[in-house]
């Protein structure tokens, strides 16, 4: 959708808004309506977590989001359009590992080094899992096995963050274990169902179907803490192997926001975050809340970026 | 395990199916029509309105734009040798060479027919089967991928005709077109001059409306008199009882690919659409008429793409796994309101289960119904005058390609494409083996790849997989046939120059 | 000098390009035995060799005669009105941007139309517009696809300051 036609539409969806829900209090926010882009495609996971926390934004901030989703060169054309847009907080971009991934990989016209991040929102934790059927109990189990034999992980795809926990896994408790990548969570999941895998990793939305079926074991969470969600699951850190990513959620922009919007979002996503309605939904996709303010945010992001960048050029993958 | 009066139940409780089930039908066909505009993004066009809606008429509305989408792609394949999608670029081939027969009004009935009767067995096993074939995508490794795409890839030495080496160059072509993107094992680039645009590689379809749609345009500029479709034969025609004897084997063949195609994740419909083709012509009484208008080759692609857009939401429903990017954004509107698929939706949300069974039930109505009302006007736009009907097809290209990803390197690209297709048909290399090195390129790669590193570089385990080692076994029998047979025929035209 | 043999050099041209853009592919520690460029080496290779096989039976055997093969003066014809069409879609590309989708497709339209043999009328304008009209209703109005919108916007934009 072009911008221009979004923001006819979006007006007339804000009229019938203001009308039919009575209108909220106005902030002094700059814009009326805000538009959220994502480069993953509607059903997507960045699609998704934008899609269901905007009904409770528009509650909770009273102004009127939208989604647009900008697809095409992994994050290159959505980083682009935000990094040119005006700096009046009308446009926002979602943030994941993605982002950094593909500004490293390619050279894309505006990488993550061209925006502004906001404010974090969430921690998509991730984990390891196995087949319920199998024989691993633990992450113990996994590594004992890969130092007898030859292990297989499976990461969901090649240049990915999940592929770089387990790569650093594997330098850390110094084991054999094939890491293979796949095209996408289904198709890895299939292959720990099968056994073909020992251990895939993911987030917990992905698995929850098989999990809420008892089809797979989680057997480690590789953050920093037990997951609310699943206090009986213990870390890596626990188990004996010091590896923890935080996949973070988040939202960025272009340069130079300007401090009351910045403000406006700092309060609106802590508000969104404690509210009970959103709540509920959020911690039943596994999502950790993870406010991170605006200032240590940006160090946040060019932290890890600086992180993954070592990664891939250790690796080899980049020059 | 039919639960009819649940689904009867189910429809009473939600009666909006009904409407949602025709209205997904009719956005199917005319997102599935448009060159570049995929089933899948026509369905994810329809996700932000389902938001408000009732979740069983939200998934009805999506899972008949899907079949819809699939049905819509054959029409202007058929047409104006434009595949609407991926999948229905195996229909060009016949479809386009009976229209120039004048025998347009033929070939859409019985792409009509055999897309009907295709998703009719893909709704009858979701209905019936869906939690025990769940199970058999779980078979599926990554060898048996490889065997799948090799099976697809050995009929390159059946199909290319006058020239066993210029097919072998072609498909070589095909494959390295796949080869462009973001490597499956490293994510190193290749071939992609560090362009974004090319990180995710070259969608097929812009190969396919490129060397069948733009070259077809090109070689039309130059020719004054382009054959009108028969205005005797300006409405559809539904096939005939002798018809529909000769096209049951392959629509068998249609129905069985699609269905596997449809239950293992990454297949997809387009590759369900080749393989049923290249297999229909196999097992066909007249092979030789495949690629100069054969029913055959409309049939089994067609009855393909039908059996997929049912069959797909099996491993979707039962595994909460999506088998190909359509059925991801069906699970996303599962997602939407509140239901996760997998294998508790069926006790926890039965009612929209049994509601979508019946949507898909009321969906083969609406298609039928829809169809017939839409596809008078198709044929009477392509009967417009030449240079009008060109310029217009020219204009839908341009605007279509542009949609896959906003781009306008991506025209170029199709532009591209359309010389080497031009450039092709003057060298008379065939093209059909490209497309399927572009097809089942990348798929075959990534798994075999894949396949190694599990095995830790040990071949034998594609002889452990028995999945992979019959397709093997099969393909590389056909291999041989097929060169046998070469060698023969050009042992006899070579006697027939020297005599001559 | 035939054709077959023509198109065998073709491909060997093309396979020494793509052969040698595989062996530039940066190899990763990540990579599997078979790595990035394993895969695109050997269809090099083979293409490579196919090429070779088409220009050497090319050499010994008469070019097999096809009842549709057009005379070259026929072919140099065709291939030039084909490059019409080409000069079209690619002058479309680079106008699109400043004209607009709109107005770039009506003119795409109507140019397509004339070259294939169509008179300039009224009735050709008007076609053009309707039709242009018509795959804006479909492409931007309906399926929301962001075609490009050109100058205008900024020109209104900066007319009304």
């Amino acid at each position: 959708m072009s911008l221009k036609a979004f923001q006819l539409f979006a007006g007339v969806a804000t009229a019938l808004a203001l009308t039919l829900g009575g209108a909220q209090a106005q902030t002094k926010y700059p814009k009326d309506t805000v538009m959220l882009a994502t480069h993953s495609s509607p059903g997507g996971g960045s699609d998704i977590f934008l899609r269901e926390m905007v009904p409770h934004l528009n509650r909770v901030m009273g102004l009127n989001f939208a989604v647009e989703n900008i697809s095409g060169g992994s994050g290159a054309k959505a980083m682009a359009v935000v990094s040119k847009s005006k700096p009046d907080g009308g446009l926002f971009y979602a943030t994941t590992p993605t982002f950094i991934y593909t500004s490293l990989l390619s050279k894309p016209e505006a990488t993550y080094k061209d925006l502004e991040p906001l404010v974090n929102v969430f921690f998509d934790p991730e984990v390891v899992y196995t087949a319920a059927d199998s024989k691993f109990k633990s992450l113990k189990d996994v590594i004992d096995h890969a130092k007898a034999n030859r292990g297989k992980w499976g990461a969901a795809n090649p240049a990915s963050l999940e592929r770089q926990v387990l790569e650093r896994m594997k330098t850390a408790t110094g084991v054999r274990a094939a890491v293979v990548t796949f095209e996408g969570g289904g198709d890895m999941l299939i292959n720990v169902l099968n056994h073909t895998l020992d251990i895939g990793i993911g987030e917990m939305q992905e698995i929850r179907p098989q999990l809420e079926a008892g089809k797979l074991r989680v057997l480690a969470v590789m953050g920093d803490k037990r997951l609310e969600q699943m206090p009986d699951v213990p870390t890596a850190k626990e188990q004996g192997v010091d590896v923890a990513v935080r996949k973070f959620r988040g939202l960025a922009g272009p340069k130079n926001t300007p401090p009351d919007v910045v403000k406006a979002w700092e309060e609106g996503i802590q508000k969104v975050l404690a509210d009970p309605a959103y709540k509920k939904v959020y911690m039943e996709n596994g999502l950790q809340p993870a406010f991170i303010a605006h200032d240590e945010y940006k160090k946040f992001v060019a932290d890890f970026g600086k992180e993954t960048e070592d990664f891939l050029r250790s690796t080899g993958t980049i020059k | 395990m039919i639960d009819l009066s649940g689904m009867f139940n189910a429809l009473v409780a939600s009666p909006m199916i009904i409407p949602a089930a025709f209205a997904g039908i009719a956005w199917g066909i005319l997102g599935g029509a448009l060159p570049g505009i995929s089933p899948s993004i026509t369905m994810a066009l329809l996700l932000p309105f389902t938001y408000g809606a009732d979740p069983t008429a939200a998934v009805v509305l999506l899972a008949s734009t899907y079949l819809g989408a699939e049905y819509g792609g054959s029409i202007p394949a058929i047409l104006i040798r434009t595949p609407g999608t991926n999948s229905a670029a195996a229909t060009v081939i016949d479809g386009y060479a009976m229209k120039e027969q004048g025998k347009a009004g033929e070939a859409l009935g019985i792409s009509l027919y055999s897309t009907l009767l295709g998703s009719v067995f893909g709704v009858a096993l979701l209905i019936t089967l869906t939690q025990p074939l769940a199970a058999v995508a779980l078979a599926f490794q990554p060898t048996s991928y490889v065997g799948l795409g090799v099976l697809g890839l050995s009929v390159i030495a059946s199909l290319s005709g006058e020239s066993l080496i210029k097919g072998m160059m072609a498909g070589l072509i095909g494959l390295m077109i796949a080869t462009i993107g973001t490597d499956p094992v490293t994510g190193n680039n290749r071939f992609t001059f560090d362009d974004p645009e090319l990180l995710s590689g070259i969608p097929p379809i812009l190969v396919m409306v490129g060397i069948y749609a733009v070259a077809e345009l090109f070689e039309q500029a130059s020719q004054p008199g382009w054959r009108q479709t028969n205005t005797a034969d300006a409405a559809i025609k539904m096939p005939d009882a002798l018809m529909r004897a000769r096209l049951r084997v392959s629509q068998i063949i249609g129905a069985l690919i699609g269905f596997i195609e449809g239950l293992t994740p990454g297949g997809g419909g387009t590759i369900a659409a080749f393989l049923s083709y290249n297999e229909a012509k196999r097992w066909s009484k007249k092979p030789e008429e495949f690629g100069h208008g054969s029913p055959e080759g409309i049939a089994a692609p067609e009855s393909a793409n039908g059996s997929v857009s049912a069959t797909a939401l099996i491993p979707m429903m039962g595994l909460g796994i999506p088998g190909s990017n359509s059925a991801a954004v069906l699970l996303g509107g599962f997602l939407i309101h509140g239901m996760t698929p997998g294998p508790m939706l069926f006790t926890k949300h039965y009612d929209v289960v049994m509601g979508l069974y019946a949507g898909k039930v009321i969906s083969l109505f609406a298609l039928l119904v829809v169809a017939y009302l839409i596809l008078r006007p198709c044929i009477w736009l392509v009967n417009r005058p030449k240079h009008y009907l060109m310029a217009f097809i020219f204009a839908l290209v341009l605007s279509g390609v542009y949609a896959i990803h906003n781009s306008l390197f991506h025209v170029g690209i199709a532009l591209a494409f359309g010389v080497i297709g031009y450039a092709m048909k003057y060298y008379r290399i065939p093209t059909l083996p490209m497309v399927l090195g572009v097809v089942l390129g990348f798929m075959v790669e990534s798994n075999y790849r894949r396949a190694l590193v599990l095995s830790d570089g040990d071949h034998m385990t594609f002889v452990e997989d028995p999945i992979a080692a019959c397709l093997l076994i099969v393909a590389f029998g056909f291999i041989l046939v097929s060169l046998v047979r070469h060698f023969r025929d050009s042992m006899k035209s070579d006697q027939k120059v020297k005599s001559a | 000098m035939n054709r077959d043999f023509i198109a065998g050099f073709l491909g060997l041209l093309l396979a020494m390009g793509y052969y040698a853009m595989a062996m530039n592919i940066q190899n990763s520690q990540l990579a599997d035995d078979v790595g990035p460029g394993g895969l695109p080496k050997i269809y090099g290779l083979l293409l490579a060799g196919f090429s070779l096989l088409l220009m050497l039976r090319a050499r010994f055997r008469p070019e097999p005669v096809d009842s549709k093969q057009r005379a070259v003066a026929e072919e140099i014809f065709a291939a030039k009105r084909g490059l019409g069409i080409l000069l079209i879609g690619v002058s479309y590309i680079l106008a699109v941007p400043y004209l607009g989708y709109p107005l770039a497709i009506a003119v795409v339209i109507a140019v397509a139309a004339l070259y294939n043999g169509g008179t300039l009328s009224l009735r050709m304008a008007g076609i053009a517009v309707l039709g242009a009209f018509g795959l804006w209703f479909v492409f931007v109005f309906l399926l929301h696809i962001g075609q490009p919108a050109g100058i205008w916007p900024d020109l209104i934009e900066g007319l009304r300051r």
